[in-house]
């Protein structure tokens, strides 16, 4: 890990939080996507029974 | 084209809307004067401070009082059919929702201009630059409720809607708002004088289509 | 190729192949800038050292979100004109990324600029006019959201913040000229990265050293990618719920 001296922790918390927030969008999509999903194959299996 | 009269119709439908109500005037009217009146209880009566603060304030005050009368603008023709009526009757509903910005304009804002030399007076602005301040005042007011027309009638259905109006429109202000602080202090030689014109004449020109789009959506 | 994929079935295909190439992609040009721009890039000592790092996340995420306002007043004029459904889809998926990098851009801006310039938290946030524009811009896209939400119909909705979203674009250049007038000293380094320069560093108003501008397009064509896989996600999942409601509505007329 290499020294940045007194600006490390700024350098760090942006590229944290420039992969946390990213990551936690995505995070978001996929769980929706997923959901809209389920919740067609449900429906869709509601009308076939 | 149709004929003028239904233009005329909505001017004086909505002149005497806004007179008659006493809001359309009173209201903007007395949000501005108590803002600049209480400015110098909050930041303390030291004179420079307040000069140099004072137009930002004033044209500050401008802006909320445009939004504040905002909401009802559309949303009563909306409800009451006169919008129906507009649609059906005149060729250009772009063309009467300009008016009625205008309208409000006159009866909500320009009264503001007016009383702008006495505020100024007492916020330390400096009798020099008022008439130029007058001429911002009256064109940024102008803009502002262009613009804030568009957000309200983009929100005409939603019940409620004044802070939805504020967040679409505040991104709309804020190119007024800057040329017309600065050209306070400049006067009107200055770039931002000429810029605050070309955001004027932008709006006249964008706004009312937008307006009559928007309008024509409320209705159906 | 857009005409190709307006058809839902073939977007639906299209994008089952395409979300996990840009996802993964996209993290892997993400990572090799941050490698790069992190660990084996020298520090500029020209500009606070190694805190121009922060840059790499940083003005990617700036450009992504004047991009993907660009995008959204596209996807909403392709809609408005030709009326593709499957543009206001986009149009819709489009806004929550781009406020949350827009978002992004700000936060990291704040953070890197109360190092860099010194200044407090109050200064800085009122004092540079680069971060004001972005912040209106974030305002722009919630105002967006919030209209889209706000309406009742679908229909009405995309209709209305399509005109929104027009209006903004065309006032966008106005904002960002009356933002830069503002602040005429502003403490925010100049742009620099339009102006090319040779293999030594330079001053600030003279060009970028390619070293840092070759990661920062990795960076940016990273985050690009990971953008576009996670608006073509939520794309899929309101074709998802679009064709679930069609079903529900089908099933109310008693098939």
């Amino acid at each position: 890990m290499p020294d940045y001296g007194n600006t490390g922790i700024y350098v760090w918390s942006v590229t944290i939080i420039g992969l946390a927030l990213p990551a936690m969008m995505a995070g978001l999509s996929l769980i929706k996507v997923h959901l809209s999903k389920a919740r067609l194959e449900r429906l869709k299996q509601e009308d076939d029974a | 084209m149709t004929a003028p009269a239904p233009l005329l119709s909505a001017f004086r439908q909505a002149f005497s809307e806004a007179w008659a109500s006493g809001a359309g005037l009173l209201l903007p009217l007395g949000f501005f004067a108590g803002t600049a009146t209480l400015v110098p209880f909050t930041l303390g009566g030291e004179a420079e401070l307040l000069s140099r603060v004072g137009p930002g304030i004033l044209w500050l005050a401008l802006a909320l009082s445009s939004m504040v009368t905002l909401e009802r603008v559309f949303q009563a023709d909306l409800q009451d059919g006169a919008l129906d009526l507009w649609l059906q009757d005149s060729g250009s509903i772009s063309l009467v929702a300009a008016i009625k910005t205008l309208t409000h304009w006159l009866v909500s804002g320009f009264p503001l201009v007016l009383m702008t030399p006495l505020i100024g007076f007492m916020l330390g602005v400096p009798t020099t630059k008022m008439i130029p301040a007058m001429l911002g005042y009256a064109m940024g007011g102008l803009v502002f409720f262009l613009w804030g027309g568009v957000a309200a009638a983009l929100s005409a259905s939603v019940a409620r809607g004044g802070l939805l109006i504020a967040l679409i429109a505040l991104p709309l202000y804020v190119p007024a708002l800057i040329f017309g602080v600065q050209m306070v202090d400049a006067g009107v030689d200055s770039p931002s004088f000429l810029f605050l014109g070309a955001c004027t004449l932008f709006a006249l020109g964008v706004a009312p289509a937008a307006m009559g789009a928007a309008l024509r959506l409320a209705a159906e | 190729m857009l005409s190709y994929l307006a058809n839902p079935l073939r977007f639906m295909r299209f994008s089952r192949f395409a979300v996990p190439i840009c996802f993964a992609l996209g993290v892997l040009m993400i990572g090799w800038s941050l490698y790069n721009g992190l660990f084996i890039v020298p520090p500029d000592d020209l500009q606070g050292g190694d805190l121009i790092r922060a840059m790499f996340t940083h003005v990617p995420s700036a450009w992504l979100s004047m991009g993907l306002y660009a995008a959204l007043a596209g996807a909403s004029f392709v809609w408005y004109i030709w009326r593709h459904e499957l543009a206001d889809v986009a149009a819709r998926a489009i806004a929550p990324i781009g406020a949350g990098y827009t978002a992004l851009c700000f936060i990291t801006g704040s953070i890197w600029g109360q190092k860099g310039w010194g200044a407090g938290w109050h200064n800085l946030i009122l004092g540079d006019s680069r971060l004001m524009s972005v912040l209106v811009m974030l305002f722009l896209f919630l105002g967006y959201i919030a209209l889209r939400a706000a309406l009742e119909t679908r229909q009405k909705a995309a209709r209305a913040a399509a005109i929104l979203a027009l209006v903004g674009i065309v006032n966008v250049p106005i904002i960002k000229v009356s933002v830069d007038m503002w602040q005429t000293t502003t403490i925010h380094q100049e742009s620099s990265v339009l102006k090319i320069g040779g293999s030594e560093p330079r001053e600030d108003d003279e060009g970028m050293n390619p070293v840092y501008l070759q990661q920062l397009l990795w960076g940016f064509g990273g985050h690009t990618l990971l953008a576009s896989a996670m608006i073509l996600m939520l794309m899929r999942a309101e074709v998802y719920t679009q064709q679930a409601e069609r079903q529900i509505a089908l099933k109310l007329e008693g098939h």
